[in-house]
């Protein structure tokens, strides 16, 4: 560990690219103690690349490669993992870890190793709770046995979130997804039985062709057999997909607005009716089972971004100055950059305090809890009502779209269904 | 040595001219004086093969061309009839300028003109041309080929003792030949009805030869039968000019006296006057005086547009040119205004009728922070342009802008598609207002340019004795088989029939006094929509006749929008007001509260609708990777939200109110 320590800042010795200024404001607001003393939790997200085939509407970075190197990747994002902590000063024990993410990709492809060498990593060099919320996003398809999950659960995976998207043959096969509605099943129900009230579940609605109709008996079929959380997406088009290509050759057509806010409105009320809470624009979760790691990401939490193409956003240990942080996209460069280098991040752009403001503008409007104030102004040294326009917060109170308590100012149900149409106009 | 300087390099001369360089020029015009050239400010080696060589000064002799060598002409025609290119050809002919394959329409200036296939400013051009062992000086007089430019095909042909009617052979008579004969016809002109066209596969001269016979009682046989294009039978034009057009009358010996009939602002010498010269002769250094301001001016320059300007050492009685004079500004010529030798001031010519706005809109800039550089931008093209007339305007809905008046709707067309083509202007122009005349109990007037002069209701009835609106007289030509239709499209649009001819067998005139109100809205559309494109229309101006006029207000959430209001008939205003309303309402995009779009007149509410709140707008997904790329979004959008203009709390974007003006959806 010394070692790396004397290392880092050879590493990259434009690692801090930040402006003067930027640097000055946030070191002088440090010292006023307008941010409040570094004890804050942190988050790790870890990225794993590879999938069994490619989904049609994923626009994520992920890869499709029969002859993965498991071994090699599995050294690769140990090396990162240490580097980044060191860089970030995350070893230094103050600072406690909240959640850890495995995402992808399908994670649930990689070996149970890779799970356990990531968190013994962790535990050895900063500290991992019991609090501290461990996910990992799993497929049906490579999740076929209970005794694989319960070893996962074993190596310490405590969260499980299922990528079931449909239990609908066509909409699967639509999808390009390679499981079928009773292998979805199957493993929604054995991970339950493995982490009871820990288990998320994905679905998508707006597919092409899907009435309001189809769309009601498969959510209630699904509230029959869903755990604690479930993450409900409208289809999203988005660039570089096969989706994306045939929406505009019009060899597909995705249910118009009003259709599409009528499944929005059915999701609220039928997962209200079996007790889930709207607590995010698609998260639903009952019993407070919300996603600690998602949640931190709203309102704030620094994260370290691991893994090919992983994004992270992450504070200078000394002046507070938050950086976001990109990773080398492809796994066979990524790889070789932490084996030459010691890590994979190749871009580090430090955020502007009005993009900070703008950020938890957004991000807290997509959410049921909203805007807590007093986090706010530690976070920028403003005030959230001082920073946003002031008529148009008034006006959105009115209007019932917002609520303001002494604590949060936050979105109603209406409002969050509107939340990007907020963030504009309350943007100062 | 003239006051002009080179405008380009040579190297752009020549390039603009297609050559590559000046080795190629002297090659292609074996005798370029380049050295001319550049004291001159040519910009296009056009004198070369020319056989008149300006004197040692660099200035042309004209002396010997006394008023019976002397012929000035115009060429009237409907649009497309062919104007531009037989004008190209008979300055080909004449060899004022070089035969080339790019000769396409020298005289149209503008950018828009060559787009829109019309001549909006009047332009000139001198031909001298070898007839019967004498030499003639041919001034071609160019007048627009559009109905709102009539003012100025008027002033053009006042020049004038002889004019070409020029007829597609294909298309027949169409309502600007029509206008243009009866404008000629009322200047007492010669006039020449030519045939053009006559390679077309569609082409029947002899017919349309008859139908000249019909409407104008001019021999068929008369008619000359050419193609411009082709240069078929171009060539007996000007024998025919000379033969038949008289020389202009006028005494050389008397004293100056010159009618102006056109003027420009040039950058570097200041107005540049196109005049006829009457009686006497004019050179540099003589004292002229305008009868109309009695100011005095210098001659500093006078020459002949060859195409281009070329100095002369003088004008005289007869000829047509172009005189500098130290005139700073485009509103100290009068166009129409008669000229004298300072000594010798004599009786002025009858002059013009000035031009008379018939169109009024507001013109705003879509970011009210370009307004600067938009009443730059508005200044220096009225400087090109004086029949537009400027007023500032501000409208609580668009912020400040102008209300400019304009000859007619294509009129202002063009003048907005020049302030965005030459000025880059990004503006919002509202619905036009023709000027309603108000008269009130007391004897007084007030003209209306614009619906928030209109009087309220409560005036109305008080003190209003009558609303007057103006009146054109149209005169429409197409096919028998349209007749249904175009007469039910007139009288929904309050006509009244003054005349039906048949041209021919299958030509139908029409004549219809109208509201001008209802032609400058979408009529001629209308008119050719329902005509499959055949029918023309022309129309002047025709009085003031009293109407049931009424202001019809549009309103976004009780806010009345200014810019939306509208005067109209109170017959209409409950369709408008349904069609408007509807129209609103699909290009409003949803916003937080519901909206509802009224139309009222005075506190009546004739139409609505409700455009309900938007009910979701939110990113489905927002994790790691997407902040940033939704942080631009959010960017972009505050900066759109900028550019919008809120009415009522209501937020409608400069391309709803765009669209919705241009009737585009």
């Amino acid at each position: 560990m010394t070692r790396l320590r004397t290392l880092t800042p050879l590493l990259r010795p434009a690692s801090f690219p930040t402006s003067a200024k930027a640097l000055a404001t946030s070191t002088a607001l440090f010292n006023k103690g307008v941010v409040a003393p570094d004890k804050e939790p942190f988050s790790v997200y870890i990225h794993w690349p590879y999938c069994s085939s490619k989904c049609t509407y994923c626009n994520f970075n992920k890869y499709v490669d029969p002859n993965v190197d498991n071994e090699r990747m599995e050294r690769a994002l140990v090396t990162e993992l240490k580097s980044e902590l060191v860089h970030w000063g995350l070893d230094q024990g103050n600072r406690p870890i909240r959640s850890v993410y495995f995402g992808g990709g399908t994670p649930s492809l990689a070996r149970p190793r890779m799970f356990k060498l990531v968190l013994d990593t962790l535990s050895s060099m900063c500290a991992l709770t019991k609090d501290t919320e461990i996910s990992m996003e799993g497929n049906p398809s490579s999740t076929t046995s209970i005794e694989a999950l319960k070893a996962l659960r074993d190596i310490g995976i405590n969260r499980y979130s299922l990528g079931i998207q449909s239990f609908q043959e066509h909409i699967l096969t639509e999808l390009g997804r390679d499981h079928t509605p009773s292998t979805a099943l199957k493993s929604l129900l054995d991970a339950r039985t493995v982490w009871p009230g820990k288990v998320s579940m994905d679905l998508i609605m707006g597919h092409a062709g899907q009435t309001l109709d189809d769309w009601i008996k498969e959510l209630r079929f699904t509230m029959d057999i869903v755990d604690d959380h479930l993450s409900l997406y409208q289809l999203t088009v988005e660039p570089g997909t096969a989706l994306h290509t045939d929406v505009k050759q019009g060899k597909m057509t995705l249910p118009d607005g009003d259709l599409s806010t009528d499944m929005y409105e059915a999701t609220i009320q039928l997962t209200r009716e079996v007790g889930f809470e709207h607590y995010e624009v698609s998260n639903f979760a009952r019993n407070k089972a919300y996603s600690m790691h998602n949640s931190g990401h709203w309102i704030g939490i620094d994260y370290l971004g691991i893994g090919p193409g992983a994004h992270g956003r992450v504070s200078h240990p000394h002046t507070r100055q938050k950086f976001r942080t990109f990773n080398v996209r492809d796994p066979a460069g990524w790889m070789r950059e932490c084996e030459e280098q010691g890590t994979g991040r190749r871009k580090t752009d430090a955020i502007e305090l009005e993009d900070s403001k703008r950020e938890l503008l957004v991000l807290g409007m997509r959410t049921r809890r909203g805007i807590d104030l007093d986090r706010f102004y530690q976070l920028t040294g403003q005030g959230l009502l001082e920073f946003l326009n002031k008529d148009a917060t008034a006006w959105c109170i009115d209007a019932g779209l917002l609520q303001l308590s002494a604590a949060s100012l936050s979105p109603t149900e209406r409002g969050m269904a509107v939340a990007d149409e907020l963030s504009v106009r309350l943007l100062p | 040595m003239p006051s002009y300087k080179a405008e380009y390099t040579f190297d752009g001369v020549f390039a603009e001219a297609g050559l590559s360089s000046l080795k190629a020029a002297v090659e292609e015009f074996e005798l370029v004086d380049w050295l001319y050239w550049c004291t001159t400010g040519w910009k296009k080696p056009y004198l070369s093969k020319y056989k008149m060589q300006p004197n040692s000064l660099g200035s042309m002799e004209l002396e010997a061309f006394k008023t019976d060598q002397i012929r000035n002409f115009s060429i009237i025609a409907h649009v497309d009839h062919g104007k531009s290119t037989l004008a190209d050809r008979l300055l080909e002919l004449a060899q004022t300028i070089t035969k080339r394959k790019d000769n396409k329409q020298v005289l149209d200036k503008l950018r828009v003109e060559r787009e829109r296939g019309i001549t909006v400013k009047a332009q000139s051009a001198s031909l001298f041309y070898d007839y019967k062992g004498k030499k003639y000086l041919l001034n071609l007089i160019d007048t627009p080929g559009h109905m709102d430019f009539n003012f100025e095909v008027s002033r053009s042909l006042a020049a004038c003792q002889g004019t070409l009617l020029l007829v597609d052979a294909a298309q027949g008579i169409q309502a600007q030949t029509v206008a243009n004969f009866y404008l000629a016809f009322g200047q007492d002109i010669r006039i020449l009805p030519v045939i053009n066209k006559i390679d077309l596969p569609s082409a029947e001269p002899d017919r349309v030869a008859s139908q000249i016979e019909v409407a104008f009682e001019m021999p068929a046989e008369e008619c000359l039968k050419i193609s411009a294009k082709s240069s078929l039978n171009v060539d007996q034009i000007l024998p025919a000019i000379i033969e038949s057009v008289p020389p202009p009358p006028g005494d050389v010996e008397g004293p100056f006296k010159a009618l102006l009939f056109d003027s420009w602002h040039d950058t570097y010498v200041g107005v540049v006057c196109l005049m006829a010269v009457i009686d006497g002769r004019v050179k540099k250094g003589d004292k002229i005086v305008s009868a109309h301001s009695e100011r005095k001016y210098e001659v500093m320059e006078t020459g002949i547009m060859y195409p281009e300007q070329t100095p002369t050492v003088s004008l005289q009685a007869g000829q047509v040119g172009y005189f500098v004079l130290n005139m700073k500004t485009l509103s100290e010529s009068h166009v129409g205004d008669t000229f004298f030798d300072h000594k010798h001031i004599g009786t002025p010519m009858p002059g013009f009728v000035p031009a008379k706005a018939m169109v009024w809109a507001g013109i705003f800039p879509i970011d009210t922070a370009d307004f600067e550089k938009l009443d730059h931008s508005i200044a220096k093209l009225t400087l090109s342009d004086s029949s537009v007339m400027v007023q500032k305007e501000t409208s609580t809905a668009l912020g400040q802008g102008w209300r400019l008046g304009f000859l007619g709707t294509l009129h202002m067309d063009v003048f907005r598609q020049r302030l965005e083509q030459e000025y880059d202007a990004n503006i919002i122009i509202t619905a036009p207002t023709v000027p309603y005349r108000v008269e009130y109990r007391d004897g007084t007037e007030k003209l209306i340019r614009n619906p928030t002069e209109f009087p309220d209701m409560d005036e109305i009835s008080q003190k209003v004795r009558s609303v007057q609106e103006p009146m054109v007289r149209s005169t429409i030509i197409f096919p028998n088989e349209y007749l249904g239709d175009i007469m039910v499209l007139c009288g929904s649009r309050r006509g009244v029939q003054l005349e039906h001819t048949y041209l021919d067998e299958n030509r139908v005139l029409l004549k219809y006094r109208l509201p001008l109100a209802e032609v400058v809205t979408d009529f001629h559309q209308e008119l050719k929509g329902r005509s499959s494109g055949f029918a023309s229309f022309d129309y002047e101006e025709d009085g003031y006749d009293d109407a049931d006029l009424v202001k019809m207000n549009i309103v976004l959430n009780s806010k009345p929008v200014d810019a939306l209001s509208i005067i109209l008939h109170r017959s209409q205003a409950e369709l408008v007001g349904r069609d408007w309303v509807k129209r609103l309402k699909g290009l409003l995009s949803r916003q937080l509260f519901e909206i509802v779009i009224q139309a009222s007149v005075g506190n009546k509410i004739i139409a609505r609708e409700g455009l309900s709140a938007m009910r979701k707008n939110v990113t489905a997904k927002c994790y790691g990777g997407d902040v940033s790329r939704k942080m631009k979004l959010l960017n972009k959008q505050k900066e759109g939200k900028k550019r919008m203009k809120a009415i009522g709390g209501v937020e409608v974007s400069q391309e709803a109110f765009y669209d919705f003006m241009s009737k585009k959806k």
